[in-house]
């Protein structure tokens, strides 16, 4: 075996752990950039004063009373609590709340994944902690919205009050 | 798309978690995972062919008939996580591949030099290890379907963890090696049961914190404008504390000491988020190292190494610090780009297959290829990170968050003593040092880091797309 040879070998192999190591990196690409957004045909213009807070309002029209928001039958427990869609694409539609956290976010490895312009990648996250629920914004790009105000620390949810993220509203009902 | 097909169930009003399928992304995952594990037996390949032109000048068939047991090992693992855990991380099991074929590569390169062949060859043994720990992966996959499974058996998981610990200590099986008393012999075989204790214990701390993390997240008074815990919950830290001593103390292992009080602290921490724990947590740590350093002459002999490790003295003493000079000058030679694979000189430092591997990759790769394996740790940690941060269940959030540590701060301990940032402690570096024991629970962790990312994926309860 010539140097030579040996020293292009030596140079290849280092190219080759390191294009290994950048294809990772290209393969988590959407935990550091964000998911890819589909975009949206027709979607409303996203402007950057606070696009969600048409949703905001909360005298907004409540959703519809179908027959999701009866307490579940069988069900005795007091908190037998429901996270509830009150506007947006899936305006209605409910979750029974355990005491497993509730994260929302773009990303599929969310228990809400929500597919829009306004929702980061890990946007919000609902945990369950000494008798209520408490919202903890995740440093998204466009905020999460408690009954209007925008969440900076972590703060605990009431009932009935509209939580914002991006298009859509949620409420915890009893 | 008001015909979107994604979900599944309308919802409902009982607590049942709608399962979602997500079929075109779980394949998706696989496929990167299967181009990213060809990859890795490239480089590993490479790698061994590498060494035996530096080393030899010519290739030799012979390991390559060893390794395709691994590839075949890995080929099943693959297929069977595409049916029972097809939504896992796609990038663990490869960075983790890569890392044990390079160890394999670089143990296989100190054996050429010694000339073992068969069985006392180091890489032959690592190679079955290997396979024995991709094996271990494989029944952990298979057996642990949701992690859940595991918080109900929180005490004997904890039970299971102190036996293991114990079990060096015992007369007839448990061994001295190089003064540690970490070892049990059964038969020609040698274990490190601390090693499978880490999980156990991770898992045992997961169970504990999180159904206790309420009162151990009360505060007591302010001290210097940072709230302590509560005098009364300092139990479990101090219960910890003392394990950890006992383990320095009787087994003479500073490295697997720190490392379960390390792994304490970060849960404790993760659990309750509470600056003041580790402030007490690091405190005691204080406290403990100068005591050992005052006390445990073995203790005192690391952090001399560490301190004045050029002194002619402890240099040339025995158990001196001609090792960890030796691993430093090996990284000197390499310089940036390295001597080449099987060129350079690391069998001169003393245990440069385990403990000092990294000095030895360090002459060979240069510090382009160090950094380039420690990027491989990072990604992999941070994997599992991510998975802790996703979690929708505080135990398996806090699982994976102290799963991942243990491999942080494992390469912390081993890197930072064979740099001589901090006095070195004797631990394995993960994945690439030959010790099966140290494989067989890096894998095992892999497996568990696999289930629960693919737990968090599968309970996605409720999809909103426009």
């Amino acid at each position: 075996m010539s140097e030579l040879t040996l020293l292009i070998f030596r140079i290849a192999f280092l190219i080759a752990l390191w294009v290994f190591v950048f294809f990772v990196v290209y393969a988590v690409r959407s935990d550091l950039f964000g998911d890819r957004v589909k975009k949206l045909v027709g979607s409303a213009k996203k402007s950057s004063s606070g696009t969600p807070n048409v949703f905001l309002s909360s005298t907004q029209t409540p959703a519809p009373s179908g027959p999701n928001l009866a307490p579940a039958p069988g069900s005795s427990s007091p908190r037998a609590l429901q996270l509830v869609i009150t506007s947006g694409p899936k305006q209605g539609e409910s979750i029974a709340l355990t005491t497993d956290a509730v994260s929302i976010g773009r990303s599929s490895d969310s228990s809400i994944v929500i597919r829009d312009d306004y929702t980061s990648t890990h946007h919000a996250r609902l945990e369950y902690r000494a008798g209520s629920w408490i919202v903890n914004d995740l440093g998204s790009t466009n905020g999460t919205f408690l009954a209007g105000k925008k969440v900076t620390e972590p703060t605990p949810v009431p009932l009935n009050t509209p939580l914002s993220v991006g298009a859509t509203t949620f409420e915890i009902r009893g | 798309m008001p015909t979107n097909s994604r979900v599944t169930e309308p919802s409902t009003n009982t607590g049942q978690i709608p399962k979602l399928r997500a079929p075109r992304t779980s394949q998706r995952m696989r496929n990167v995972e299967l181009v990213l594990i060809l990859g890795a037996f490239t480089i590993s390949g490479l790698a061994i062919l590498f060494v035996q032109l530096g080393a030899l000048g010519h290739p030799d068939a012979h390991p390559f008939g060893l390794c395709l047991i691994l590839v075949a090992l890995v080929a099943l693992l693959h297929i069977t996580m595409r049916f029972v855990a097809p939504q896992a991380d796609a990038l663990i099991v490869p960075i983790a591949l890569v890392l044990n074929g390079l160890g394999i590569a670089e143990i296989y390169r100190i054996d050429l030099h010694f000339k073992s062949q068969g069985w006392d060859a180091l890489a032959t043994k690592q190679i079955a290890w290997s396979a024995l720990a991709i094996g271990a992966a494989f029944a952990v996959i298979l057996l642990v379907r949701n992690h859940r499974i595991l918080q109900r058996y929180t005490y004997t998981f904890g039970l299971v963890a102190l036996v293991l610990l114990l079990l060096p200590v015992l007369p007839g099986i448990g061994t001295s090696i190089n003064g540690a008393r970490v070892w049990i012999q059964l038969g020609s075989l040698t274990f490190q049961p601390g090693e499978v204790a880490k999980i156990a214990l991770a898992i045992f701390f997961a169970g504990y914190l999180v159904s206790h993390r309420e009162s151990l997240s009360m505060v007591g008074r302010k001290f210097l404008g940072m709230r302590l815990p509560r005098g009364r919950d300092l139990g479990p830290i101090i219960a910890v504390w003392i394990l950890t001593m006992g383990v320095i103390v009787t087994q003479r292992d500073l490295g697997t000491g720190l490392l379960f009080f390390g792994l304490f602290l970060v849960m404790l921490y993760t659990a309750t988020s509470r600056v003041g724990w580790v402030m007490i947590g690091v405190g005691m740590i204080i406290v403990g190292a100068l005591a050992a350093n005052q006390f445990l002459g073995y203790v005192h002999g690391r952090f001399q190494n560490w301190y004045d490790a050029f002194n002619p003295d402890i240099y040339n003493a025995d158990g001196g610090s001609y090792q960890v000079v030796q691993g430093l000058f090996g990284l000197a030679h390499g310089g940036l780009i390295g001597t080449g694979l099987g060129q350079g000189m690391p069998y001169i430092t003393p245990v440069s297959q385990s403990d000092y591997i990294i000095s030895s990759l360090g002459e060979e790769l240069g510090l382009v290829g160090v950094f380039a394996i420690l990027c491989m740790y990072v990604l992999l940690i941070a994997r599992g990170l991510r998975i802790g941060f996703a979690g929708h269940d505080d135990f398996g959030s806090l699982l994976s968050v102290g799963l991942s540590f243990v491999i942080a701060l494992q390469c912390f301990l081993v890197i930072g003593g064979v740099t001589r940032l901090i006095p070195m402690t004797g631990l394995t570096t993960p994945f690439l040092a030959a010790g099966g024991s140290s494989l067989v629970a890096n894998w095992m962790i892999v497996a568990l880091l696999l289930r629960l990312s693919d737990t968090n994926r599968r309970e996605t309860r409720l999809v909103v797309s426009s």
